[in-house]
């Protein structure tokens, strides 16, 4: 009967662990491939700025000549694009929402630490660093 | 002749989950007129087509509405596929179909919480939504996302879900389905609930399909109307008929719900044995040139996206008529005649989702 | 896998209550009307109709100021699309049974999709 099968399912939520969580006191649930945050390898990045053309939220700033790549936080809808287009997957998503914060903007501003390739012109940066890379294997 | 008085309902309402107004001319207690009013969530989405490529404009469609993204996402693919004639692998094809079903049950689950939370009855609100919550789990364990699942892409979907993830859904889904069981078999058998639903916001075969009522709002008054016996996606090759009922009323609808939960369940097992191994994605190039209309079966009826592409990678026109914007006229044919206090009752039996009607 | 065809007819305005009249006789439900707007300044109406998931479309090509006569009379529930073509692309409808009269969308221009807009995308706040 009805009545009882509801009497049955309070009795038993009375005597079991809450269905819900403490969130967010306790960190949410994740798993292997929820889509939580974007992180990017600063160090492998060429600054070829496909992320930023793709991105469909226009949350992603590249500026090749001072060598930074910036994120506005709020902006992602974690779309894993950026991920996929990557040429040299130094993107990646990881699990975890990012903190709320009480600041009305958020940006992740990443710098590159190695020093600015010699006065190349733009066009050029590419194909140049890719020759460097291949040069070691051919010695 | 009796005085009428004007009463808004909404925006704002404690049973509405999304902004939607009415103005009720009122006889005493008795709704004679009813005028509705949108626009609340407004956003334009189908300007947007201007300023994203067509490859990227599946991320905006997918976020038209929380609640049926996996099925837009899907839809517009099908048309992008359709003017450019891509062959969508097979493997693809049954993951679309195995993530359309679950985002059935998910949003067939809340839907009923919420009109449970309607009637007052908030500990069957609460028993509903847990069983939502597990399989919202799996969608994120599988696909990558609780509610935006992000799969579906022009030429395939982007992730595939492998055979091992796959076994261990199909196994849960058993106990999911035990626990739907003993919960719905409360909402259809309840004495009270059955007087709170029965006759109640009642519309005749004729004038639902006269008014264009789709999905479960049609179905509960007898009109044969299911998108998937079109054979998009794997559902040409899985067994399945539609769920219709008799009554017109809000019970009917609801216990079409009911029943489409444990359909969705059967079609998933099916698709778990006869899904192929493969690619997931096809590769294609160039950019779409005419136009088609999409037909997919959203939890909520017919939705249909018409797009219409020039040769350009920006489409020329993207349009989406989606089923709560069918539904309206229905609903303001279901309650001339009811009680005040059985307004919000048959609001949410209609289950509108507004965000997907405004855009 | 290879969809139903979508058969299209393209008809004049003037031939257009006669011909959804007589889909509605034959039993056909109204699906959706859409408007697009196309070269020349000019609005192509699509009125799509449905008979046990046959599906069937009527096409009626007009100019900017051109007045079309409203289906409301024969479906009733059709004042939903017309009225909203008739807010964001301003085509007149004569003859509809519940008129807004501009107020279903709560926006700030007027007619706002029968404006183009630039077809760039957006480049990010630096410039």
């Amino acid at each position: 009967m009805a009545l009882f099968q509801m009497g049955k399912t309070i009795i038993r939520s009375m005597f079991s662990r809450p269905a819900t969580l403490m969130y967010p006191a306790r960190p949410a649930k994740k798993f292997r491939d929820t889509r939580g945050h974007v992180e990017n390898d600063i160090n492998r990045c060429i600054f070829c700025a496909a992320c930023q053309r793709k991105c469909p939220a226009v949350a992603i700033c590249v500026d090749r000549n001072a060598r930074t790549w910036e994120l506005d936080v709020f902006r992602c809808v974690l779309c894993n694009c950026c991920v996929e287009v990557c040429p040299v997957k130094c993107l990646r998503m990881e699990t975890g929402y990012t903190q709320p914060t009480t600041e009305p903007e958020m940006k992740v501003v990443m710098k590159q630490d190695k020093p600015a390739p010699a006065a190349a012109p733009e066009a050029n940066t590419i194909k140049q660093e890719a020759r460097k890379r291949a040069r070691p294997k051919k010695k | 002749m009796p005085k009428r008085i004007v009463i808004p309902f909404g925006p704002q309402h404690p049973v509405l989950p999304e902004p939607l107004h009415l103005d009720l001319v009122l006889e005493d207690e008795k709704v004679v007129d009813a005028l509705p009013s949108i626009g609340y969530v407004h956003r334009g989405l189908e300007k947007l087509v201007e300023k994203r490529q067509f490859t990227e404009y599946v991320y905006v469609i997918e976020r038209t509405c929380g609640i049926c993204s996996f099925i837009h996402g899907l839809s517009y693919c099908q048309a992008i596929e359709e003017i450019m004639k891509i062959e969508v692998p097979e493997r693809a094809l049954y993951l679309r179909t195995i993530g359309s079903e679950y985002s059935r049950m998910h949003s067939h689950l809340l839907t009923l919480g919420l009109l449970a939370d309607g009637m007052g009855f908030e500990s069957l609100f609460m028993g509903l939504w847990k069983i939502r919550e597990r399989i919202v789990d799996r969608m994120e364990e599988s696909l990558g996302g609780r509610v935006i699942q992000g799969t579906c892409k022009v030429g395939g979907v982007r992730k595939d879900i492998d055979g091992e993830t796959l076994g261990r859904m199909m196994a849960e889904m058993d106990d999911i389905e035990k626990q739907i069981k003993s919960l719905t078999g409360v909402l259809l058998k309840d004495g009270s609930v059955k007087h709170r639903l029965k006759k109640v916001g009642v519309i005749s075969k004729d004038d639902a399909y006269g008014l264009g009522a789709v999905g479960p709002t049609a179905r509960g008054s007898g009109v044969l109307n299911d998108m998937r016996k079109l054979g998009y996606a794997a559902y040409g090759r899985i067994k399945f008929a539609p769920v219709l009922e008799d009554g017109g009323d809000c019970y009917a609808r609801t216990a079409v719900r009911v029943r489409e939960l444990f359909q969705s369940a059967d079609i998933i097992r099916q698709c778990a044995k006869k899904i192929p191994d493969g690619p997931v994605e096809a590769r294609f190039a160039g950019c779409p040139h005419g136009e088609f209309f999409s037909r997919v079966e959203q939890p909520r009826g017919e939705a249909i996206h018409y797009a219409k592409g020039d040769g350009t990678p920006y489409l020329q026109r993207f349009r989406i008529r989606t089923p709560t914007f069918a539904n309206i006229p229905a609903l303001v044919h279901m309650l001339k005649g009811c009680e005040l206090a059985d307004v919000p009752i048959i609001i949410m039996s209609i289950d509108p989702c507004i965000s997907c009607t405004e855009r | 896998m290879r969809w139903e065809s979508q058969p299209l007819k393209k008809i004049a305005p003037k031939e257009l209550l006669a011909g959804v009249g007589g889909l509605r006789r034959r039993g056909c439900r109204i699906v959706q009307i859409c408007c697009t707007k196309i070269a020349g300044n000019r609005f192509e109406l699509t009125y799509s109709f449905d008979k046990d998931y046959r599906f069937t479309s009527l096409r009626v090509t007009i100019p900017a100021e051109a007045e079309v006569p409203s289906i409301t009379g024969i479906y009733g529930g059709a004042f939903l699309y017309e009225n909203e073509i008739k807010e964001l692309f301003g085509v007149k409808f004569k003859g509809m049974n519940v008129d807004y009269n501009g107020h279903l969308y709560k926006k700030k221009t007027k007619a706002p999709f029968s404006v183009e807009t630039d077809k760039e995308g957006e480049s990010c706040q630096k410039g």
